[in-house]
Formats: structure tokens, sequence, C-alpha cells
């Protein structure tokens, strides 16, 4: 079988020559051409020689010198050269009336994972970035990798950060105004309406958040993480479980002596649904254990067994969890 | 529907917790030829710029694994902009822009190392290149593959100060006296080692080409 595997093993030149008669074959089929050279640029992508300035290049390129030094981009008679005009002029006006509209889709892909949905995504730069349910992550469409490596993140992911040659620092932004700055290694970030907070498996990450008082660059190590709730200071705490903050991953809650009000809350931004709690005393017992669940009633009905409770639907997206009689 | 009681949670299994399992991933690699179409389709400047903006470096550095000095890459991948945008080949793009620049790179990149070892380089040659009619088989993409493979084993086998020369030499693109005086050495020194890796190279491209002229005799015009 001809897998990506094989492919970008016969770019490090890691194949047998059955191997590469296999390859012969599977590329006579067109299809697969197209599939080769999207491989060969990936490879190439995750393994650069050199980093040329192409800005200077395209600028080169407008002036090619040669056989004929005209600009290498202008128009060439005059019939077209009013069209270019109309053309340029429309374009102008849909530019300047649409800016707003059109910079942000021009100049940024935008990533956005539905409730319940997990994705893993390959950046550009190599990188890896595994989303969490509703989650968004914005980054820079053209130049990612060579000019810049800043990400925005609403929501919930892990960063498997591939550190470049070129030294160039990764940069996750979240909308409170925390930045984590890296330059190669794992962690994960989450930032919602309750606050942010940065956990680190491997390596080791900068933190700056003004608004919560980590006015200069805080430098973390493995195994710490950083919460920075809504409204007030930052705090750190040493040697946790890398495990718990990367449980989401694979579709697992974990709890610690979690009161069910903080589960409800963390079902909410999982699955997009509301859970309520009318009995107080119910609301206010605390659940420890990993639960694997990839629906809001599923992990409810778990729950309410263990409460010894039972969880009604009383809405599209709302249900309501009350002690058995 | 909640689930009957046969779904027990794992309690506490801590450290226990599973990898992430690979067949739940689901891999997606940012892809923007589409949006250069739709760039094209708009304005063919911007579709040309965003074009450039997007593949020059990844194609610069896979031509410079082919012809080992930077500029010479450089001028490879602009050459193939320049007539792509000159002939007004990028209407006529079959497939994805991808595949049309990366076979005419490495096309222009295989027929500069051979013209430069082989000594037949003339100043038109890269010009006479039609980068929208390469019938490439099979059999050629898995040979420029070993190709460069081939470059990168002689480079890396070269004596170390032969070596190191070698990349001053081409990839930094210095000057023999340069490196002379760098080095310490003798402007006979340096010659003579850059004699000997040009000579290891020729050799390996001479076993390549070999195959190829076999295969696809039409498709090297001797000169002469």
């Amino acid at each position: 079988m001809v897998t990506k595997d094989l492919i970008l093993k016969s770019f490090d030149g890691r194949t047998t020559p059955l191997q590469r008669a296999l390859l012969v074959d599977w590329l006579n089929e067109s299809a697969n051409v197209e599939q080769y050279y999207e491989w060969l640029e990936e490879w190439e992508r995750a393994n650069p020689q050199f980093l040329p300035n192409e800005v200077l290049a395209f600028e080169r390129s407008l002036r090619q010198p040669g056989s004929d030094s005209k600009p290498l981009i202008q128009p060439n008679d005059r019939t077209p050269w009013r069209r270019w005009l109309l053309a340029a002029s429309v374009l102008l006006a849909l530019l300047t009336g649409g800016i707003w509209l059109l910079q942000e889709p021009l100049l940024y892909v935008r990533h956005q994972t539905t409730f319940g949905e997990l994705r893993t995504l390959t950046l550009p730069d190599g990188s890896q970035v595994t989303l969490n349910a509703n989650t968004q992550l914005r980054l820079p469409r053209w130049q990612f990798g060579s000019k810049t490596r800043e990400v925005w993140l609403t929501g919930e992911a892990e960063f498997s950060v591939r550190h470049l040659l070129s030294n160039h620092p990764f940069l996750v932004h979240t909308p409170d105004g925390l930045t984590v700055r890296v330059l190669g290694t794992e962690f994960v970030v989450y930032s919602r309406a309750r606050g942010s907070k940065v956990a680190l498996t491997k390596g080791s990450i900068q933190l700056q958040a003004d608004q919560h008082g980590l006015t200069k660059p805080l430098t973390i190590k493995p195994g710490d993480v950083v919460t920075l709730p809504n409204k007030g200071r930052f705090s750190l705490r040493h040697q946790q479980t890398a495990s718990t903050y990367t449980a989401w991953k694979d579709h697992q809650f974990v709890f610690k002596n979690t009161p069910l009000t903080d589960v409800a809350h963390q079902i909410a931004e999982q699955f997009g649904v509301t859970v309520d709690v009318p009995d107080m005393t119910l609301a206010q017992s605390k659940i420890g254990g990993t639960f694997r669940a990839q629906s809001a009633p599923e992990l409810l009905g778990v729950i309410a067994q263990m409460l010894n409770a039972h969880v009604n639907k009383t809405g599209r997206q709302r249900y309501s969890l009350s002690v058995n009689p | 529907m909640i689930p009957g009681p046969q779904d027990q949670p794992l309690f506490d299994q801590g450290d226990l917790i599973r990898p992430l399992n690979e067949h739940d991933r689901t891999t997606l690699v940012v892809d923007n030829e589409h949006l250069i179409r739709s760039a094209f389709a708009n304005s063919p400047e911007k579709g040309f710029e965003s074009l450039f903006r997007l593949y020059y470096l990844p194609l610069c550095s896979h031509a410079v694994r082919f012809v080992y000095t930077q500029e010479v890459a450089e001028d490879i991948v602009g050459e193939v902009f320049y007539q792509l945008w000159k002939t007004g080949a990028y209407t006529a793009i079959q497939h994805t822009y991808r595949t049309y620049l990366y076979a005419a790179v490495r096309h222009r990149a295989h027929n500069y190392l051979r013209d430069e070892l082989t000594g037949t380089r003339t100043v038109s040659s890269l010009d006479q290149v039609d980068d929208g009619r390469l019938d490439e088989t099979p059999q050629t993409l898995i040979e420029y593959d070993e190709l460069f493979q081939r470059v990168e084993k002689v480079i890396h086998e070269l004596p170390p100060q032969c070596q190191r020369i070698f990349l001053m030499s081409r990839f930094e693109n210095r000057k023999n006296q340069e490196i002379a005086n760098e080095l310490g050495l003798a402007l006979k020194t340096v010659e003579a080692h850059m004699a000997r890796a040009l000579l290891q190279l020729r050799r390996v491209f001479l076993a390549t080409v070999s195959i190829l002229f076999v295969v696809f005799p039409g498709l090297y015009p001797l000169p002469g």
C-alpha cells in the first residue's frame, strides 16, 4: 500500500527499490501525482533548507531584467488597458467600501469547531494544534511561519509547536489580553468567558497578560498551570498532572473534587447546553473521577447516577438535574 | 437519551489516560489553492502576488536541494514565476498551481545541474523551457527525488574541509579568494577542494543522467 508515510520516507531517501517500483506504479494515476506534489510541498515546508527574503524577491520579480525590461506586472496594450483600469477601479471601490468585511477573511484563516467536535490541524510551519469543542483559532493566511507565527485563540487548544531554524517565536493571543510566547514546545491554552488557563507539558514558555497583573513576562516550566480568572490576578500552581489538562483531547473529563456547578459550566462550554441544578445541596456536591463522554446526556447520566439524582430534558438544549425522591 | 447503567465512569485513572488515538484525528493541511484561484479570477495581479507569496519559500528550499546555491535556487524559482506570468500560462493551469510550479522548478533545477556539471550551459538554455508542457512520467518524478538525495549524499560524504569549502562557495556564494583568506589556506588548495567536490557531483549526476537518457532519449537534446 502506498501511504503518506511511504511518500514522505521516499523524499528522505528511505525507501527500498521495491517500494520505489510501487511508487512508480502509484504515480501512473494522475490524481496521485497531485497528491504526490501536495505531500512534497508539506515535506518541504516542514524541512526548509534556507529562508530567502520573499518580500524582496517579489519586488525584484516586478522588475525582471532580461530580454524585455518591462515591469513584470503591467498591462500590455491599449484595449486591455482600459479594461484593467475599469477592473482596478471596481476593485478599488470594492476594497475601500468593504474593507472591514474583506480585510479579515483575506488576511486570516479561521478554524472553528462546533460543540462536541475535536479537530487536529497542521499549521503551515509544521506545528500541530488540536482544537477542543466550541473553539476558534485564527491565523494569518499569508507568510505564516516565515514572517510571523501568531495565532488568536478563543476556546481551548493544545499546541505542539515546531522549533524553527530561524528561531521565530510562536505567539498565542487570547481575547482577554493574554499572550503566550514560545519557541518549540507542547502546551494547552484555555480561554473562554470564565477566564484563561495555560498548562505546559514540555519545554518552556513565556506568558504576559497586563490585565491580570502579569505585566512582565512570566516563564513557566513543565507541569506548571497558570490560571487567569475573568476578573483578578493570575495564579500559578506547580507540578500539576499534565494529563488532566489534555484529557479533553480524548473526549474525557477529569474532575477532582469539582463542584457540580463547575461541572455544569464545563458541560455548557463543551456541548453548548444549559444544565440547571435547582436543588442547592445537590449543586454544591463535589465530583471526582475521569469520565469519557461525547455528548451532554451521556455525561449527565453518569453524573446523575453517582449523585443518586436523575436528569430531565427541559428544553431543546437544556437539562435539569434533581435528587431522586 | 440517557445511557443505561452499563456506562460506568472510569474512576480516577489519573495518568492512565490513553494517548490520543491516531484514528480519531482528522488532519487538515491548510490549503490555499482555491483561494488563489478566486484571487486570480478577481484580479490576475493579486492572484499572482498571492501565488508568489504562498509558494516562493518552499520552492526555493526545494530548488536548492538540487543546485546547492541560494542565488541560483532563487533565480530558478523567479524565472518559473516570470514565465508563468509573461506567457499567461496561469490562465491555463490544468490541475493545481502547486503541481505546475513544483514540476517546473524541479525540471529547471535538474537542467541547471545537468548543464553546469556537463559544461553545456548556454545563456539562453533556461529560457527555452516551456514549463507548461512538461510531460513527466512517474519514472522522472522518482528520479528527480533520487537526484537531490544523491546530491545531498555526495555533499554529506565529502571530507569535512572539502565540504566546508564547497558550502561556503556554493551555498553562501563566496569567492574562492575570500574562502582562502578566511580559512588561512592557499587559493590553490581551495580550488582543489572545489574541483574535487564538483568531480564527485559530476560522477553522481552522470550516473543518474544515463538512466534518464535510456528512458527518454528525446528529452535531453545534446549540444552541437
